[in-house]
């Protein structure tokens, strides 16, 4: 373990050093007192002399045999107590770690420009603000460690290391609200302008408008920063405007904390809404940029993707609606989704490991926004799916009519190679539909309750 | 017969020396011991409370 600010366990360095100063020193004393005799029988009279003869020579052979006899009875006595000891702490750490692990908690950055992912935060001593980079059960202690100050801190999530002030150890920066939860990490990648932001900000209304009280969660946003974000954006949408596009290299992390019914522990979402020009930059992808080093963050612990598609971003579409659209403000993403979609695979194939051969365990939901405008809910909406289910006996539901009918659009709006693309690098897909307009939003919650139940079932 | 009496007085003569000579070595063993016993004992408890430091020893 890397050095602490912190005083090491008497069990694991100064109790060693006892053991041996306390039988050096007993064996040199026994010495001492023997040497004092020999000298006093030296100038001692016949009988005396004798005595101290006998003394010096009695302490030699059975002092010796004494001391013997008590350091061994010493080193077992105190190894009892060690084994105790190393026991319980070894039980303690197995606890911990066994319990973070079974229940995937760990800690993600929500800072722009960082995401690192961790095992434990860096906690500083409520006392003296020192940095203690390991806090977990250890040579400096089992349930409890005294910083350098004197302060005594806990060492373990069940008794009250997460209240401590937490630091991310890579940016350094505060990590407010609760540090030890298990993350659900749910990116949103699309082209520029497909509505990103604005879908997931909606999500997140529907979240707090109905999601949490249909599952009965209660909410909590980790820091004020987050909610007033929330507040301003959900204002935005509910008055019909569009939510700020988020700017060219940036990354924004939206957290929240769910806590389900009948669970302790929290979740913590996080929606990572990045800018959609770090899909379309091929410079950023080849040459490692910044961005890409940030992105490459989170891949390597996301949980599912939403996957933002515009439908009037395919040409054949965007042609069919050119006169509507241009009549309208409705501002159609200029990118290909093919091309988006060529840059996010290659970037998870360059920084996640993924072979060109394998594919993505993780869930996928391709996601066509803007259904609200012109006939579209006709095609790829509730009103077509309800038509395809009556017609079609195989169909169960609506929400699988919508994954078809996506399905169907794009091989009949000449984007078929999405689609292939799409079920080649992602094992678990499903298509849907929405519109995103905050407290009016259609459908947002279908592709974030998808997820979820792939992700984390006990959520739900 | 003047003979064995005299054999016999000198046989147990012999082990009332040897008795007392035993008896003597055992009381100087036996009082030596108890005082190595006694100093190593005292050294290593005197030892143990000056290095031991009892406040210090906490989970």
């Amino acid at each position: 373990m890397e050095k602490q600010p912190a005083i090491k366990s008497y069990y694991f360095e100064k109790g060693y050093k006892d053991l041996k100063a306390t039988i050096m020193e007993s064996w040199e004393l026994n010495k001492a007192n023997a040497a004092d005799h020999f000298n006093k029988a030296e100038f001692a009279e016949k009988f005396e002399m004798a005595f101290h003869w006998g003394a010096a020579i009695s302490i030699y052979a059975f002092g010796t045999l004494w001391f013997l006899i008590l350091s061994f009875f010493h080193v077992v006595i105190l190894g009892a107590v060690f084994l105790v000891i190393y026991t319980s702490f070894s039980i303690v750490w197995g606890v911990d770690k066994i319990y973070r692990s079974i229940n995937k908690i760990f800690g993600a950055c929500p800072h722009e420009r960082c995401h690192a992912k961790f095992d434990i935060p860096v906690y500083t001593c409520s006392s003296c603000n020192e940095k203690h980079t390991q806090l977990r059960p250890g040579e400096y202690g089992i349930l409890k460690r005294t910083c350098t100050c004197g302060e005594k801190l806990p060492t373990s999530f069940f008794n009250g290391r997460s209240k401590l002030d937490a630091y991310c150890p890579k940016c350094e920066n505060l990590l407010e609200g609760h540090t030890e939860s298990r993350p659900i990490v749910l990116p949103f990648l699309g082209a520029p302008s497909v509505g990103k932001s604005t879908m997931l900000y909606s999500l997140m209304g529907e979240i707090h408008e109905n999601i949490a009280k249909k599952r009965k969660w209660e909410l909590e946003f980790p820091d004020k920063f987050n909610k007033d974000n929330y507040e301003l954006k959900i204002d935005q949408l509910n008055r019909g405007e569009a939510v700020d596009k988020t700017r060219d290299g940036e990354l924004n992390a939206v957290n929240l904390y769910v806590k389900p019914e009948k669970s302790e522990r929290k979740r913590l979402l996080y929606f990572y809404d990045p800018a959609g020009e770090l899909y379309t930059d091929m410079g950023a992808i080849a040459g490692g940029s910044d961005d890409e080093r940030i992105a490459k963050q989170f891949f390597d612990y996301f949980d599912g993707v939403f996957l933002i598609l515009d439908p009037f971003a395919i040409p054949m579409v965007h042609d069919e609606y050119a006169d509507e659209i241009a009549k309208t403000d409705v501002r159609p993403s200029s990118h290909n989704p093919i091309d988006v979609l060529d840059r996010a695979i290659k970037s998870l194939e360059k920084h996640f490991g993924l072979k060109v051969d394998k594919k993505v365990k993780k869930p996928l939901a391709v996601v066509f926004t803007k259904v609200d405008a012109f006939d579209l809910e006709d095609k790829i909406g509730l009103t077509a799916a309800k038509r395809l289910k009556s017609a079609d006996e195989n169909i169960k539901t609506e929400d699988d009519a919508i994954n078809k009918l996506c399905r169907d659009f794009l091989m009949n709006n000449d984007a078929g190679q999405v689609l292939q693309k799409i079920d080649f690098k992602f094992k678990k897909v499903r298509f849907f539909s929405v519109a995103s307009l905050g407290e009016k939003s259609v459908r947002v919650s279908k592709p974030f309750e998808w997820i979820i139940s792939n992700a984390d079932k006990s959520l739900l | 017969m003047g003979n064995d009496g005299e054999d016999l007085g000198g046989c147990i003569g012999i082990l009332i020396i040897v008795a007392i000579v035993t008896a003597v070595v055992i009381a100087v063993a036996g009082v030596g011991g108890v005082w190595g016993a006694i100093t190593a004992i005292g050294n290593y408890i005197k030892s143990f409370r000056k290095n031991v430091a009892f406040e210090k020893v906490t989970t």
